[in-house]
């Protein structure tokens, strides 16, 4: 391929990140308006934990909802993957070890109140206790990229039939009807219980999901992937989608602030859906940061490909959403109050359980 | 006009100064299986290049190692196990040249 057209597509796929970031930003800002909890346009981890509770899998009656934006991401996916021929059924990638790193992703994610991406959200809130949790995210990702320098891998991939690749696609499909249906057996949060209480009218969160799987499928945004690449290749494409996002959603809440109020409050107390207890705030987000690199993706990134019909990946969200369910089971969810004893302890045991995971897949293949 | 780029070569570590033409991308199922592709280039004297792979080539967000040879594109002969395909870079977009079995 010629140098001057390599060129043109590595500017074009610059542009197409922007593009889609400053989209997704007023998407995740609107979602505000249009009734999602505040700072909360869009978090991967706390919308899995609202499933997971709407699901019975968890008691926790403030956090139950079926959030269609989880079902549009992976709709979203699997369309543009099917319309681009890039839907590809694979699996076999260590996936029980997938599910583990899931599991404990979502322990820190909870710890810090939020996932790679709320965590963008929040700071484009106001919210600085999300820089406590930046610094622990980008050591977690330097601690996981020393592992895959020195041999980590979970072993290759293989080619499924479509079926399989196509499972978690139809589980979607099946939330949408029991959240539209809203059969008694799925739990609600009920008005003004808390945050699972707040959302935006169900087609708006499905086109907003649906939006946003699409353009992360386009894209391959990432947040793991954005400071993992500026590590690795000094590569700085995918993290400028991510910057895209905070400055548009940054830019939308400074004018729906000054417009109607409450969209930003720069500070570290009294921010919504967030407690200020710095050390765990960054120990939960490590946590996140180290697994998300073993796992290959942030939160966000594990739903585009499992819509792409990776079953990998597919095995990933089940594990956040087990995790999700065991956090608020066992009181190892914080709060706005900060974070629990038990949190403290499932954090500290994460941690190790993902470094044990990391070093026996990394050294193992050096034998 | 040809444009030069500078390489590091993966088993002197020294910089040099090439055309940079890139021939064939090779994607990986591990980073670390293209890092080590990258050290078999090096070896065989090709110059290479790690890097995320390119959008138009896969939606994989994996490594891909870039490098320039002839018609024989596995270094020192090897096809490692961690390889997951090569394509060539031509005129006319990517043409298949490897793919493992069963990805």
């Amino acid at each position: 391929m010629p140098e001057e057209e390599k060129l043109v597509n590595r500017s074009k796929e610059m542009t197409q990140i922007i593009a889609g970031g400053l989209i997704i930003g007023v998407i995740a800002s609107l979602l505000v308006f249009f009734g999602n909890p505040s700072n909360m346009g869009f978090c991967i981890a706390c919308f899995l934990r609202d499933t997971a509770g709407a699901l019975g899998l968890h008691q926790a009656a403030a956090v139950q909802y079926i959030r269609p934006e989880i079902i549009g991401i992976v709709l979203g996916s699997t369309l543009l993957a099917l319309a681009g021929k890039e839907f590809s059924p694979r699996g076999g990638s260590s996936p029980m070890t997938r599910f583990i790193l899931g599991f404990f992703v979502m322990i820190g994610c909870l710890m810090f109140l939020g996932c790679p991406f709320r965590m963008i959200v929040r700071l484009a809130g106001g919210d600085m206790n999300a820089l406590f949790g930046f610094a622990g995210f980008f050591l977690g990702i330097l601690t996981g990229v020393f592992f895959l320098n020195s041999g980590y891998s979970l072993r290759r991939t293989y080619r499924l039939p479509a079926l399989e690749g196509g499972i978690l696609p139809v589980i979607e499909i099946v939330f949408l009807l029991l959240l539209v249906t809203a059969p008694a057996f799925i739990h609600f949060t009920e008005a003004g219980g808390g945050p699972g209480a707040k959302h935006a009218a169900i087609l708006v969160s499905l086109a907003a999901g649906l939006i946003v799987g699409a353009i992360a499928q386009k894209t391959r945004l990432c947040m793991v992937g954005g400071i993992r690449d500026i590590i690795l290749f000094r590569e700085y494409r995918l993290i400028c989608g991510f910057a895209a996002i905070l400055v548009s959603a940054l830019v939308c809440n400074l004018v729906l602030n000054a417009a109607i109020g409450g969209y930003f409050h720069l500070g570290l107390a009294g921010q919504p859906v967030a407690h200020t207890d710095g050390l765990w705030n960054a120990l939960g987000m490590y946590l996140a940061g180290f697994g998300c690199v073993l796992l290959g993706g942030c939160p966000l990134r594990q739903l585009v490909m499992a819509g792409e019909g990776n079953s990998d990946s597919a095995c990933a969200v089940i594990g956040l959403m087990v995790g999700a369910a065991f956090a608020h089971n066992f009181g190892l969810a914080s709060s706005g109050e900060g974070p629990t004893a038990n949190g403290k302890i499932a954090v500290v045991i994460g941690i190790l359980a993902v470094a044990a995971i990391a070093c026996i897949n990394t050294f193992r293949r050096e034998e | 006009m040809q444009r030069r780029g500078q390489f590091r070569c993966g088993s002197c570590s020294s910089h040099v100064l090439v055309d940079l033409y890139m021939n064939y991308i090779a994607t990986f199922f591990s980073h670390f299986g293209a890092m080590r592709f990258h050290k078999l280039c090096g070896r065989a004297g090709w110059v290479s290049k790690p890097g995320p792979v390119p959008r138009d080539l896969s939606s994989s967000c994996g490594t891909c190692v870039r490098y320039q040879t002839g018609d024989d594109f596995f270094p020192c002969g090897e096809i490692p196990e961690e390889l997951e395909q090569i394509v060539e870079a031509s005129d006319s977009g990517y043409i298949l040249k490897y793919r493992a079995r069963g990805s």
